[in-house]
């Protein structure tokens, strides 16, 4: 396939335009400045073949943008899965593929020379018994196939694990489908419906950031160093690299941001990377103190209102004194509650409650505090410059809103 | 162990339904890769699937004397599931939200099966950090039965009996088509749409359902989406400047809603399409941007912002 394919080879780059698409929406050809102007035409006309239905143009003073337009509450299947079905491959590849399944499909085991043996009857043009050995070994490492070797010989035999057979209950069904849709690598679940030719049509989910499906490598990379207790060399944004130990991946569902928390050995601090930018980082050795680390940072986590991690100097604990009538807003107390989070709520007199968040990066919890703008009657601790930042930005609004004429 | 990898993809799934089939025309060939397919992959594809003269396709059809194509493969393609697959299903049996779906016997039936399979990733290695912590209780005996009786009607196009009690404490009792579950990640809850006989389209949280009956009327919901009437009549507005990164916040924050954006320099307007049950919940989500981000319609949304921050104004300074 000489010039233009709709199939890529590389993940990494198509995930940064797809993203700008859909998350920016603004952006015009000349924005896309870290390639040239072809390669942004080529990944332009990508996403147009496999997201055609969901790309919106608008014609602005700076250029014609385009943009994936989705109301992801609507939707009952992520449109930005089609990405992932993009790799390319090798005459060879797909040739293998069908024809090893088809002649393993008998339930025997085989040789990789057996195998080569009878594909050369099939095939005009026959790989050699290596390609066809490099093919099996992939396969078994993709589960697709198991080994054993008898004697010198490897045998080979295809997996029993039919998709069909796993899903043998509308239960099952039922839970591939609705978890096909959510985070944590809902993707999965959509290749096996595809695979079986189902498809999800009566769950839908609010509060969906279907973007986060590009990240699915990156997580995958991270959470298997996670699990395996080994080190991730990552890339910043300066071009460098940093190694460090994962901890956990922080998901905020009101933000749509994901975070990768992890302890840096060489700082001796923790730090968090957004996933969304995080090339897909390097699986290093297994690192030498894990549970020194995991106790620090679980005490540090349980203070954490977010994703920072970050202990401010000084801080004190971050006091909101609100106002709300106790018999007819209800629902305040109610929202306080359950949003507190790591914070201590208590009805400090008539209609008044105290929320206290000893937090360890109280500037963090500002943006919630802010969703109550018309009830607080005080704030308290937390750093002088998150006060004073707070009616600041009372003033500015006050101005923006409350002083047009 | 990839998820970016060939044998998931859109060519090989194409490749694999064709396959199946014993007997084929050129023309189907190419009606199930314009179906299947990207928009551009009759280009790509249907020269290596139909045979070439020069040999330049893969090889995986023959052609008869009467122009049938037919399968050099004997048997159907295997769906066999990958490690990736079983490990994530595997994972999936940590979440509580399972027993929604099987019930005690089938839930041990999965257990066994996946007896040697590691998990994709243990629970507790994400964390959500600010999921309301009053989630549905998935694991309730009465929950789970209410659920599978909702969904069950949602599959079969079954009008059923649901007892609620309302936000305001009220038990309220009818008729009703339930056309689909929606699940909100930030919540943690279900609620599930409906067509009433009386009260047209409704919204009701699975958690305040206190019983479902079967009626078993079936009734074919109508064309129509349910939720059309839910939206707003008018787009919101905004313009968010680039001071403190709020532009590229917002625009990660709302990513999930259908919106319009244009850039001016340091601020970007964001036109933006609501449902209109969401309104306060909008509202105190913009109010967080503080003076980084300004309502410029609809002029009603603007206006309580404003009766907001004026009472917040008036707290701080004694007014």
């Amino acid at each position: 396939m000489a010039g233009f394919s709709e199939l890529i080879k590389n993940f990494e780059k198509t995930r940064d335009y797809v993203r700008d698409f859909f998350i920016y929406g603004y952006k015009v050809r000349n924005d896309f400045d870290k390639k040239s102007a072809r390669t942004y035409d080529d990944e332009k006309r990508r996403v147009e073949s496999w997201l055609g239905n969901c790309l919106v143009y608008d014609d602005s003073v700076r250029g014609k943008q385009v943009a994936i337009s989705v109301d992801s509450g609507r939707i009952a299947e992520n449109p930005l899965y089609q990405a992932f079905y993009t790799r390319s491959f090798t005459d060879n590849d797909i040739r293998l593929h069908f024809l090893l399944l088809d002649i393993m499909s008998d339930g025997e085991e085989h040789t990789s020379r057996e195998l080569s043996d009878i594909l050369g009857e099939v095939l005009r043009v026959c790989p050699d018994e290596q390609t066809v050995r490099l093919k099996l070994r992939e396969y078994v490492d993709e589960g697709i196939m198991y080994c054993e070797k008898h004697g010198r010989s490897v045998y080979y035999w295809l997996s029993g694990d039919s998709a069909e057979e796993w899903l043998d209950s509308d239960g099952i069904c039922d839970a591939v489908k609705f978890f096909s849709e959510t985070q944590e690598f809902g993707l999965i679940g959509n290749s096996i419906l595809k695979m079986t030719g189902m498809k999800n049509e009566h769950f839908f989910f609010k509060h969906n950031y279907i973007v986060h499906t590009l990240e699915d490598e990156v997580l995958l990379t991270s959470l298997e160093a996670i699990n395996e207790g080994r080190t991730l060399a990552v890339k910043l944004k300066n071009g460098k690299s940093k190694t460090v130990f994962p901890l956990q991946v922080l998901s905020s569902v009101q933000t749509g941001r994901r975070f990768l928390a992890a302890y840096s050995p060489v700082e001796d601090r923790f730090l968090t990377f957004t996933l969304d930018y995080l090339p897909l980082p390097k699986v290093g050795g297994i690192f030498d103190r894990p549970d020194d680390i995991a106790e620090r940072y679980a005490k540090l986590s349980a203070r954490s209102f977010g994703v920072s991690l970050a202990e401010v100097k000084n801080a004190e604990p971050l006091v909101m004194v609100i106002h709300a009538d106790e018999e007819k807003e209800n629902y305040i107390i109610e929202r306080l509650k359950r949003e507190k989070r790591c914070g201590k709520l208590e009805k400090t007199g008539e209609n008044e409650f105290t929320l206290t968040l000893d937090i360890c990066d109280p500037k963090e919890a500002m943006k919630w505090v802010k969703t109550f703008i018309g009830r607080i009657k005080r704030l308290e601790g937390g750093t002088e410059d998150i006060r004073s930042r707070f009616n600041e930005d009372v003033e500015r609004m006050y101005r923006m809103y409350c002083q047009e004429d | 162990m990839k998820i970016f990898n060939e044998v998931y993809g859109t060519y090989y799934r194409i490749v694999s339904q064709i396959l199946t089939e014993h007997a084929m025309t050129d023309k189907e060939v190419r009606e199930i890769v314009a179906r299947e397919g990207f928009r551009d992959s009759g280009l790509f594809l249907t020269k290596k699937l139909l045979p070439q003269t020069d040999s330049s396709d893969w090889g995986l059809l023959t052609q008869d004397k009467a122009g049938i194509l037919h399968p050099v493969t004997v048997s159907e393609p295997p769906h066999i599931l990958t490690a990736l697959q079983k490990r994530w299903l595997r994972s999936k049996l940590d979440d509580p939200r399972i027993c929604l779906f099987l019930d005690d016997a089938e839930l041990a039936a999965l257990c066994r099966r996946v007896a040697d399979v590691p998990p994709l990733y243990r629970t507790n290695a994400v964390r959500y950090v600010d999921r309301y912590c009053d989630g549905d209780p998935f694991s309730d005996p009465d929950y789970r039965r209410n659920f599978r009786r909702v969904l069950a009607a949602v599959k079969e196009h079954r009008v059923i009996e649901i007892e609620f009690k309302s936000r305001y404490g009220k038990m309220i009792a009818g008729r009703y088509l339930p056309r689909r579950i929606e699940y909100s990640q930030r919540d943690d809850k279900f609620r599930v749409f409906c067509t009433g006989r009386k009260r047209g389209a409704t919204v009701i949280n699975l958690a305040r359902i206190c019983s479902v009956h079967d009626t078993r009327i079936h009734e074919e919901p109508s064309e129509e989406p349910d939720t059309e009437n839910l939206r707003c009549s008018e787009p919101l507005v905004v313009s968010v400047s680039s001071e403190r990164g709020a532009d590229e916040r917002f625009l990660m924050e709302f990513a999930a809603y259908e919106k319009r954006t244009e850039r001016e320099k340091d601020r970007v307007t964001v036109r933006l399409w609501y449902d209109k049950n969401d309104e306060t919940d909008l509202l105190i989500r913009l109010l967080s941007y503080g003076p980084v981000l300004e309502i410029l319609a609809p002029q009603d949304l603007r206006q309580k912002a404003a009766e907001r921050i004026r009472r917040q104004y008036e707290l701080l300074n004694g007014g």
